[in-house]
């Protein structure tokens, strides 16, 4: 069975920007391969006839009439301003760069759920509903099955306050201990901090084992105005803790911020920031046209201030250049420097407007922006390292990285893994990764996120510390520090079974002269299906040539029973609980049963685009089903939406190869407990859901023991 | 009439003479970037009549636009960045509906091998069905031969969305034409 090379290496062939190794296994591939052949040749095609169309002429008056046009006094105004860069888009990124890093920590927290522990029908009621910050509030809790057994239990929190700027994760404590009345009812008081936006909330046990997050969903208090108005600093800080957790709910806090704060521009920018983004590039035009009403009485009312503040003039200027009205966003931009110069708005302005000229000069101009302005702005130190990253020198890159992990520690992690990858920066890299480490080793219980178990919690940290090993053992391989590499990562592969940790252990046993360990190492790597087949390929190839034939079989076989033993311990085995269906894009009704029958390993992803770490993994999950179902498997995904042009804009966005069907009725969801998204099931022939994951990684190698139990003749070692 | 300025010099640049404001300026800017200008929005538009009105345009504002040329990089590029600018303003004010024009025949097939032919007007009409943003990044980056970098600096975008955009355009297009064999 072929693995044919993806369209987007085909295209970098066709177009001669692949790299050299790649182009020759590429070559290799090609002259064997009818199919592929065909699409290189015909991308080629593409682009030398797509050069050749001609554009036809100017019609030969054209001149004339320009000439004409212009002496009669006509004016035109021409785009000439390079568009200011998106900047929410930079905002987004610098936001987005430091959830991710704790991205891996929120959505390996949505990751590894015990599956069984669920709560349904339980109750939270604050009282009063909507408290005033500082307030005395009443909770009383009403448990399900899952909680009400215990003496006692305790409420967690996520306070948001006005003044959080999403830079980094936002710590969770610990707010008070609910007392059990009886009957299942549980209470508590506790006093809202002075300053709080927003807060949500989650219910667990003493031990920490059992979490009650109302399904994810938490429970949540705005702060009000005494008048009883949600603040308006509650209602966004409440968009920023929904954003990464359910973009549906952001959007509609936006609608309900604009209507309840029409006259404030934050919530005018992140009404049009909304409309754009359910609209798509389609409706962009029509959006703005929509939003140019609300957009010039913005503008006016704050040109009608005397004093406008630097806030309300940075965001007009995102404002303006998202409307495309670029000679006002510079204006505002040029206003706010002037009067404001060190205000954190300002300086981020200025980090764009550096970054808009000629990128020759671009970190000398961010460095002279930090001699005067500092750490005022953390849009300066970010985009600073990111742009010594990309061209920087050693010092500069070490210079921006040192204050970026001041200004953020979430960036830590980026800062030590970009310094790694400079041989005269290593050093510096791994002693951040080892800073990293340890304190991995004792890590804090605030960041234990909202809806974790501690041991969930403990196995995402520990998943974090094998990741970081394994970052630690390849730089001390190329430091060569053999000695010290392979001690780090053979407790890497301890963590985890990872090829590429593995192929380097296996390595650097074999140079300092441990063959013996090296043999089973190499054997872990060519029995992983999910080395890539080049990895496992060129171990193979090797071995052969160095190891005696039997034994390495005997090796290959042994770590293929050591990954069996190791993916069955994640092993479930429950039954799918009746019947479903669920609606094809053309509208037809099929039956799970149908689309997955018995005798074939299935996999059934439940994903939506509402969430955004589904939503980050749908590029995967599409390379992954076709590896799948080139396997035999059935691949059946799911979303939870009807089928709309928005819908299949997300999906096309996303190199989404598949069919994919609507649980209308919720009854496949049900029939598998699924809980939230991303959740995968894989299914054995005989039908029972064997395992259940959050992400992807090990996937291939729960279909490959599960296709081997129903074909142990076929499993095949060479 | 634009400037009440006193006309520079015939030996000035041509940037300056044109920021000026006289038509024999405007004239010889013409005829140095008329065509390219035309073909660039043809090239984004895919209509003739939406190229000619961008054409237009652009010459009738460049005396003005001009001040704010300031002379960095080339007077091709700028010009050319503008002209892609506007192109896109006016493909967005027109909305999805484009027409993809029929009468795409080149003004002279001559010589050229009759097959050929019929394989450009397939491309054309497939880049004309694809969505704006992917066609805009294809020409821009195969026809026209910008990089990403500049590209990202055109529309505004990032150079890693330029790359995606290019790749998802090139998928669509060899599946389109290859259904049509």
């Amino acid at each position: 069975m072929t693995v044919h090379p993806r369209f987007r290496q085909l295209a970098a062939y066709a177009d001669e920007t692949i790299s050299e190794a790649r182009k020759a296994r590429l070559t290799r591939h090609l002259e064997r391969c009818p199919r592929c052949r065909r699409t290189v040749a015909e991308l080629r095609e593409l682009a030398s006839a797509a050069r050749e169309i001609p554009a036809s002429e100017p019609p030969p008056d054209a001149l004339e009439r320009i000439l004409a046009r212009w002496a009669a006094g006509e004016r035109i105004l021409l785009p000439t301003a390079e568009p200011l860069a998106p900047s929410r888009t930079r905002r987004v990124v610098a936001r987005v760069a430091a959830a991710c890093l704790a991205l891996v920590a929120v959505s390996a927290a949505l990751l590894l759920r015990t599956p069984e522990l669920v709560a349904d029908n339980s109750e939270l009621r604050f009282s009063p509903e909507r408290p005033v910050a500082g307030q005395e509030v009443r909770v009383e809790y009403r448990a399900s099955s899952l909680l009400r057994g215990e003496p006692r239990l305790v409420l967690r929190a996520r306070y948001r306050t006005a003044e959080l700027k999403s830079v980094g994760p936002v710590p969770q404590t610990r707010v008070a201990s609910l007392v059990r009345q009886g009957d299942g009812r549980f209470t508590a008081s506790f006093r809202l901090p002075d300053s709080l936006a927003y807060a949500v909330f989650a219910v667990e046990n003493a031990g920490g084992d059992r979490v009650d997050s109302n399904g994810e969903r938490l429970w949540e208090l705005v702060s009000h105005t005494p008048e009883g108005r949600p603040t308006i600093e509650g209602l966004l800080q409440k968009v920023d803790d929904l954003q990464m957790r359910d973009s549906e709910r952001a959007a509609a806090t936006v609608r309900e911020m604009a209507s309840l704060y029409p006259e404030e521009i934050r919530s005018a920018v992140h009404l049009l920031f909304e409309d754009l983004s359910a609209a798509g590039p389609a409706g962009e035009d029509s959006v703005i046209r929509l939003n140019r009403s609300r957009y010039v009485a913005t503008q006016q009312r704050l040109t009608g201030l005397s004093q406008p503040t630097p806030e309300q003039m940075a965001d007009l200027v995102f404002y303006a250049s998202r409307m495309e009205d670029t000679a006002t966003a510079a204006q505002w931009r040029e206003r706010l420097i002037r009067e404001y110069p060190l205000h954190p708005s300002a300086v981020q302005q200025r980090t764009f407007v550096a970054g808009e000229g000629d990128r020759n000069g671009y970190l000398e101009r961010l460095e002279v922006l930090w001699n005067e302005a500092g750490a005022v702005s953390p849009q300066l130190p970010f985009s600073g390292f990111m742009a010594a990253r990309q061209d920087g020198s050693d010092d500069e890159l070490l210079r921006w990285g040192k204050r970026l992990e001041a200004q953020d520690s979430a960036m830590r992690w980026m800062v030590a893994t970009s310094l790694v990858g400079r041989p005269k920066l290593r050093d510096e890299g791994m002693t951040r990764l080892r800073g990293l480490l340890r304190s991995f080793a004792s890590p804090s219980p605030e960041d234990r996120d909202l809806v974790q178990t501690e041991q969930e919690y403990e196995d995402q940290v520990q998943r974090s510390r094998g990741r970081l090993l394994a970052l630690l053992g390849e730089a001390l391989t190329a430091e060569g520090d053999a000695r010290a590499a392979l001690d780090t990562l053979q407790r890497a592969a301890e963590i985890s079974w990872n090829a590429p940790v593995h192929r380097s252990l296996a390595d650097l046993r074999l140079a300092s002269g441990d063959t013996a360990n090296a043999v089973s190492t190499y054997a872990r790597v060519a029995a992983d299906p999910s080395s890539s087949p080049a990895l496992a390929d060129s171990v193979r190839a090797w071995t052969r040539r160095h190891f005696d034939p039997a034994g390495w079989r005997d090796a290959v076989q042994a770590a293929h029973q050591e990954m069996r033993a190791q993916v069955f311990a994640d092993a479930v085995d429950q039954p799918v609980r009746g019947k479903a269906r669920i609606m094809g894009p053309g509208g037809a009704e099929r039956s799970f049963e149908e689309l997955a029958p018995k005798g074939a390993v299935a996999f059934v992803a439940f994903w939506s685009r509402y969430c955004p770490p589904s939503l980050m993994q749908l590029g995967e999950l599409s390379k992954l089903g076709e590896q799948l179902q080139a396997r035999g498997v059935r691949v059946v995904t799911v979303t939870d939406e009807e089928f709309t042009p928005e819908l299949q804009r997300t999906m096309d966005e996303n190199d989404w190869n598949f069919p994919t069907y609507w649980d209308r009725n919720g009854e496949l969801g049900r029939a598998l407990n699924r809980r939230g998204t991303p959740h995968y099931f894989v299914l054995a022939g005989s039908g029972r859901i064997r395992f259940e994951n959050r992400s992807l990684d090990e996937v291939i190698r729960q279909v490959t023991v599960l296709q081997e139990n129903s074909a142990p003749a076929a499993a095949s070692v060479r | 009439m634009p400037l009440s300025v006193t006309h520079p010099p015939p030996t000035a640049p041509l940037a300056e003479r044109a920021a000026a404001g006289t038509a024999e300026a405007i004239a010889e800017l013409y005829a140095m970037h008329g065509e390219v200008v035309y073909r660039l929005a043809y090239r984004l538009t895919g209509s003739a009549a939406d190229a000619e009105d961008v054409l237009q345009d652009v010459f009738v504002g460049l005396p003005e636009a001009l001040r704010s040329y300031g002379g960095r990089g080339s007077l091709e590029g700028w010009i050319r960045r503008v002209a892609a600018r506007t192109a896109l303003m006016r493909l967005r004010r027109k909305g999805r509906r484009r027409e993809v024009p029929l009468n795409s025949l080149p003004e002279s097939a001559g010589g050229m091998d009759p097959s050929r032919v019929v394989e450009r007007m397939a491309i054309e009409r497939a880049l004309g069905e694809l969505p704006d943003g992917l066609r805009t990044v294809f020409v821009l980056r195969e026809m026209e031969g910008h990089s990403h970098a500049e590209i990202a600096g055109i529309l505004g975008i990032r150079p890693g969305t330029s790359e995606v955009r290019l790749h998802r355009a090139k998928k669509i297009l060899q599946t389109k034409l290859r259904s049509e064999r």
